[in-house]
């Protein structure tokens, strides 16, 4: 009925030519297998297309710089780096000495042919780096200079972020230059991968420390609940990280129980906002938006949806993101102080409601399930909150393509946005969305005024010693327009089983954690 | 024959068939007084009482958000026969209509009719209605409006039948004879004919669509929050499965008993109420694919 | 007789296209846009609208709407559906994936309901009247009024959270197999048992069964060598019917217990509006029902002769 026989044969084919890729005597001698949960396929790991999942590109693939977990920036494939005092090249010393795993060298040549796959092409106009470039040249045999129409004072930080910046080996690209074999210069390299699990073996030429232990299972386990299950039965070593396996805080709390199991949680680099339509009538008003603000409960949130693993915050980005601003004190929830707002704007409430001028206030909230996992719940207990005050919220849950439908147009009161996290933020959440006249795509934007473009795009324009001050004039002026409503910052979690004697957190959750590792008890 | 009191309660139903009506007539009052005999206000939070066992102020506890499982339970009644009802109704309406006015003025238009109905009839209800979901997107009324497309070609098949049986009777040629105009025959003479048929065979029905909006919103495509609705509470409680089982187990009783109680009026009305006639339809319903080519079924079934 | 098998076939593949082209106008019909959809998996978050456009135009989706079917059904019966929207695979992939996945769930679950109809369905005929043939009949009024989410989250409750017996997801083993089956097997299984007794009763008070107890027979032998066989066609025709239905079970079956069936492909393309996917299962769906069906028709065509007379007159 279904001809399966032919995508069955390539995908068979694909196996057999990626193990014929690297020499026989990569295979070292027996000593380990760590096995990391996964939500879903890895896939090809195509540097080029939006479909792999981000977590497992960094085992194989590297950056000229990697991002380190306090925000600083920490050489990789470059040993070195020059920003030109006018901010419009970047030199990279490149590292010596460095192979792919099929054994092609590493130099300015393979680095070039690398960032112009991507650098200036249309698809990737929205890495503000590939959008400004001029042209790329090569100083010497390990030695680049990219070359910028205009400074990208995020540059640097956006040659950390997953795809496109890493780099492939030459030899891995058919005749149209489409990736055919995922080989990089990382610790790891791809042995077999299929729609259960992704097979890896230590790289033995790999530049930096190399792993512990010589085998990496990546297990696909879609299920929440059976990931916990398959650690506790010691089936998987280390599951969890919001791109790699989700652990729900619910969970992580009942595993703590377990004397098996270690719960590690950490600071996120990501926030949960309630984002206020710029278009909508209904929270136009900045005394309403502060009401709203006031009505909620952020530490009940915190406790029970996110079983405490999470920080309640009244910032746009968690206090770990570089040039995030200023800690600002969370206002604790005051139903007073919010009624004192809408009525001191003229709003009258009767009957459990808010009106004003014949208008009776009701907040549309839109949300989809599917594009924020939990967020049905998280609307219903916001619901109940604002009700304490009067608000009504009409709760509108609906699909992934409807919720991208509606984003970009503004068809909706409130929605739930999350900032990208590290490594690419604060510039990546605050250029695309936002800026009011950038077309963001499907994702909308989190707010938008003409007032707050200039100062938002001086701020990203802006390089070296006073680009805090100026990020700062940005997080204020949201903060005095009560443009956006910062909800909780959820942690990061991961838990590990026995078999781990030592885990390091990976730099962020886009990460697999592999480095630092070590098994055995 | 055993003369346990457990037999003695079947006899005494299979005496007196209408005591089958009693359970479902409780919950339609139910879900008439609810607003009036709910303990709490079922959607209103209280997080100094977040899953609580019962106790004296609250009957079967509390969930996650502190809100009263009881009233909860007691207000999803009425969510679930609400909707029930809307979708049997529009159903009925749109089936009687299609289905009669096929059979009635027969000929190409009767031939389109019955094959559209027909090639609704080879999905399942659910799988139907689901794809409509797909294209309109979810929500309450997607879910109402999804439904009834997915029903109505069950009660337009019928209709058509009974149309055509009644069509043949010699008292129509009489009527006819007489000079009583198309309309007046239909009105007066086929219409009540269906609808006491259809009206039986939907009763039966009643409790299939009970699960299918409890489906629905099991699967995240129903009713929105803060809305008590049996489905969406336990999917909601899935995920404390673990330490607070109640959750989970309370909707999913309640859920069961209204279908039960819908499901015991429908066998009943299918083994002894309804005609003979109407039981062998039943029957002969699954074979839906021969009757694409067998129209003839219809007029024999009809003859038994 | 095989004249009349052909027949059946030739109306059974005409269901299928004309089922499958309303299915596809409904689906073609929708809001939404899926040109944008691949635009966005293509260039990542910001994807122009020239993209959009220019896609929209490879996949010819400004077609007029019968052109766009006969090419994707021409497409589909040479084994090309598409890709899905959500996860860019292809949708022949997914499939020879899932099918195997959903088949196991299906057959295991078939061969439970027909061991429960038949084994419930004679043990309340051969106790017929007394109290195990009212529990019996209790238990399947409650089998089929039980919403399978609900038997699936209590067998969870009862053997992985309580007993610890089984494996509550996933695993792969044949033990994980075991509460799957039996949810999606409830319902259908509790249906067809009363199928078994109604009609083993009603054949039970025809003359035949009389002259057997007169031969001295009892009554479960009468029941299993007379009356089992002669209520084989309604029985059968029940059965697909229910078979077909329990591809509504795996729906939720497969999304409860995280199987990555059909089923669960089928719900994911609709939470996600991955219209492409809805339609290939739509397909696979339709094809499924009616082959089904047909199979059932054409055994009971074998066994009973009165349906070959019956439909040649």
């Amino acid at each position: 009925m279904i001809n399966t026989n032919r995508r069955v044969f390539i995908g068979g084919t694909t196996a057999l030519s990626l193990a014929a890729l690297f020499p026989r005597g990569l295979i070292a001698a027996e000593n380990g297998k760590l096995t990391i949960a996964i939500s879903q396929e890895t896939g090809d790991l195509d540097l080029l297309q939006n479909v792999s999942s981000l977590s497992a590109y960094s085992v194989v693939f590297d950056a000229l710089i990697h991002y380190a977990s306090d925000g600083s920036l920490v050489p990789a494939l470059a040993e070195s780096w020059t920003e030109a005092s006018d901010g419009k090249s970047i030199s990279f010393k490149l590292r010596k000495g460095v192979t792919f795993s099929d054994g092609e060298p590493f130099n300015g040549e393979t680095a070039v042919w690398n960032l112009k796959r991507w650098m200036g092409q249309p698809d990737f106009s929205w890495i503000g780096i590939s959008d400004a470039m001029k042209n790329i040249t090569i100083d010497g045999t390990h030695e680049i200079t990219i070359h910028l129409k205009q400074p990208v004072p995020a540059g640097l930080l956006e040659m950390t972020i997953v795809r496109p910046v890493r780099f492939l080996s030459p030899k891995a690209v058919d005749a149209s230059g489409k990736q055919i074999a995922p080989i990089g210069t990382g610790p790891w390299v791809v042995t077999s991968y299929d729609n259960t699990k992704t097979s890896l073996v230590r790289n033995e030429n790999y530049w930096g420390e190399k792993p512990d232990f010589n085998e990496l299972e990546l297990k696909v386990v879609p299920d929440e609940l059976a990931r916990s299950n398959g650690l506790r039965s010691g089936d998987l070593d280390v599951i969890g990280g919001e791109w790699v396996a989700p652990l729900s805080p619910r969970r992580a709390r009942s595993m703590q129980k377990n004397d098996d199991v270690t719960v590690i949680s950490a600071p996120g680099t990501a926030s949960i906002l309630l984002a206020f339509s710029p278009k909508s009538s209904m929270v136009s008003e900045q005394a309403v938006r502060e009401a709203i603000s006031l009505s909620l409960d952020r530490n009940a949130i915190v406790k029970i949806l996110f079983e405490g693993f999470a920080d309640a915050t009244a910032n746009v980005f968690p206090g770990n993101i570089p040039a995030g601003g200023k800690t600002r004190t969370v206002t604790p929830r005051d139903v007073n102080a919010a009624k004192g707002k809408m009525s001191s704007a003229g709003w009258s409430e009767s009957g459990g409601s808010w009106s004003k001028g014949g208008k009776t206030l009701e907040i549309e909230l839109l949300v989809s399930e599917e594009s924020l996992p939990g967020s049905r719940r998280l609307a219903e207990m916001i619901q109940g909150q604002l009700a304490e005050t009067g608000i009504k919220v009409a709760i509108s849950s609906v699909d992934n393509a409807t919720i991208h439908d509606r984003r970009p147009s503004f068809e909706y009161d409130m929605t739930f946005m999350v900032t990208y996290g590290a490594p690419y933020d604060p510039h990546g959440t605050l250029a695309n969305l936002f800026l009011s006249d950038v077309d963001s795509g499907p994702d909308g934007k989190i707010y938008a005024h003409t007032d707050l473009d200039p100062i938002l795009r001086t701020a990203l324009e802006t390089g070296g010693a006073a680009r805090d001050a100026k990020m700062q004039e940005v997080y204020d002026w949201l903060d005095n327009n009560a443009a956006v409503c910062p909800i909780v910052a959820p942690q990061r979690l991961w838990a590990y089983s026995s078999n781990v004697s030592k885990f390091v957190l990976s730099a962020t959750d886009y990460d697999m954690p592999t480095n630092g590792v070590k098994l055995g008890s | 024959m055993d003369k346990s009191t457990f037999n003695k309660t079947f006899n005494a139903a299979a005496k007196w068939p209408w005591l089958v009506l009693t359970p479902v007539l409780v919950f339609i009052a139910i879900a008439i007084f609810s607003p009036w005999i709910t303990p709490y206000d079922p959607v209103v939070q209280d997080y100094s009482v977040t899953l609580e066992g019962p106790s004296a102020a609250h009957w079967l506890g509390t969930d996650y958000l502190g809100r009263d499982m009881l009233s909860r339970l007691i207000s999803g009644v009425r969510v679930s026969l609400f909707a029930m009802s809307i979708v049997l109704i529009a159903a009925l309406f749109i089936g009687v209509i299609i289905g009669s006015f096929a059979g009635y003025v027969g000929g190409k238009i009767e031939l389109v009719l019955i094959s559209i109905i027909d090639i609704v009839l080879s999905l399942p209800s659910l799988i139907f209605a689901l794809a409509i979901i797909g294209v309109i997107g979810p929500g309450y009324w997607s879910m109402i409006m999804a439904l009834t497309m997915a029903w109505w070609a069950n009660y337009a098949r019928m209709s058509r039948a009974v149309v055509i049986s009644e069509l043949h009777q010699p008292y129509i040629e009489a009527a006819r004879v007489m000079g009583s105009g198309h309309l007046h025959i239909f009105f007066r003479h086929i219409l009540p004919h269906v609808l006491s048929l259809v009206i039986v065979y939907a009763s039966a029905d009643a409790g299939a669509l009970v699960l299918a909006i409890a489906t629905l919103s099991f699967l995240g495509l129903g009713v929105e929050p803060p809305t008590p609705e049996w489905g969406q509470m336990l999917v909601d409680g899935m995920s404390y499965l673990e330490e607070y089982p109640r959750l989970v187990i309370l909707p999913g009783i309640a859920l069961t008993l209204v279908v039960v109680s819908f499901n015991l009026l429908g066998e009943q009305f299918a083994l002894q109420k309804v005609p003979r006639a109407l039981r062998g339809y039943k029957l002969k319903r699954k074979k839906r694919q021969r009757q694409l080519e067998e129209d003839i079924i219809l007029d024999g079934k009809v003859d038994q | 007789m095989s004249k009349l098998i052909l027949r059946r076939i030739i109306l059974a593949i005409g269901l299928i296209i004309v089922a499958s082209a309303l299915t596809f106008s409904i689906i073609a019909a929708a809001p939404g846009n899926v040109a944008a959809l691949i635009a966005e998996r293509k260039a990542g978050p910001s994807a122009s609208a020239e993209l959009v456009q220019q896609i929209a135009e490879e996949l010819g989706l400004n077609d007029p709407l019968p052109m766009r079917y006969g090419r994707w059904f021409s497409d589909a019966i040479r084994g090309d559906l598409g890709d899905s929207l959500r996860t860019g695979k292809s949708i022949d992939q997914e499939f020879s994936e899932r099918i195997p996945i959903t088949a196991i769930l299906l057959g295991g679950g078939g061969i439970i309901a027909f061991v429960m109809s038949l084994g419930i369905g004679l043990l309340g005929a051969v106790s017929n009247g007394r109290t195990v043939d009212h529990l019996l009949r209790a238990f399947a009024l409650i089998g089929a009024s039980t919403p399978n989410f609900f038997v699936a989250a209590l067998l969870v409750i009862v053997f992985s959270v309580s007993l610890g017996w089984l494996p509550a997801f996933g695993g792969g083993s044949f033990v994980s197999w075991i509460m799957p089956c039996v949810t999606i097997a409830l319902f259908p299984g509790s249906v067809l048992s009363r199928v078994v007794r109604v009609n083993l009763q009603e054949i039970m008070s025809r003359p035949f069964a009389t002259t057997g107890f007169a031969k001295g027979y009892s009554r479960s032998s009468v029941l299993i060598y007379e009356a089992l066989p002669n209520i084989a066609v309604p029985y059968l025709t029940t059965f697909g019917a229910q078979f077909t239905l329990m591809i509504i079970g795996s729906i939720v079956v497969e999304t409860v217990f995280a199987l990555n069936g059909i089923g669960a492909f089928f719900i994911e393309a609709i939470r996600f509006r991955d219209f492409i996917s809805m339609q290939a299962t739509l397909l696979l769906f339709i094809v499924f029902f009616v082959f089904v069906n047909l199979f059932v028709d054409i055994v009971c065509l074998f066994i009973d002769p009165r349906i070959r007379r019956e439909t040649h007159g």
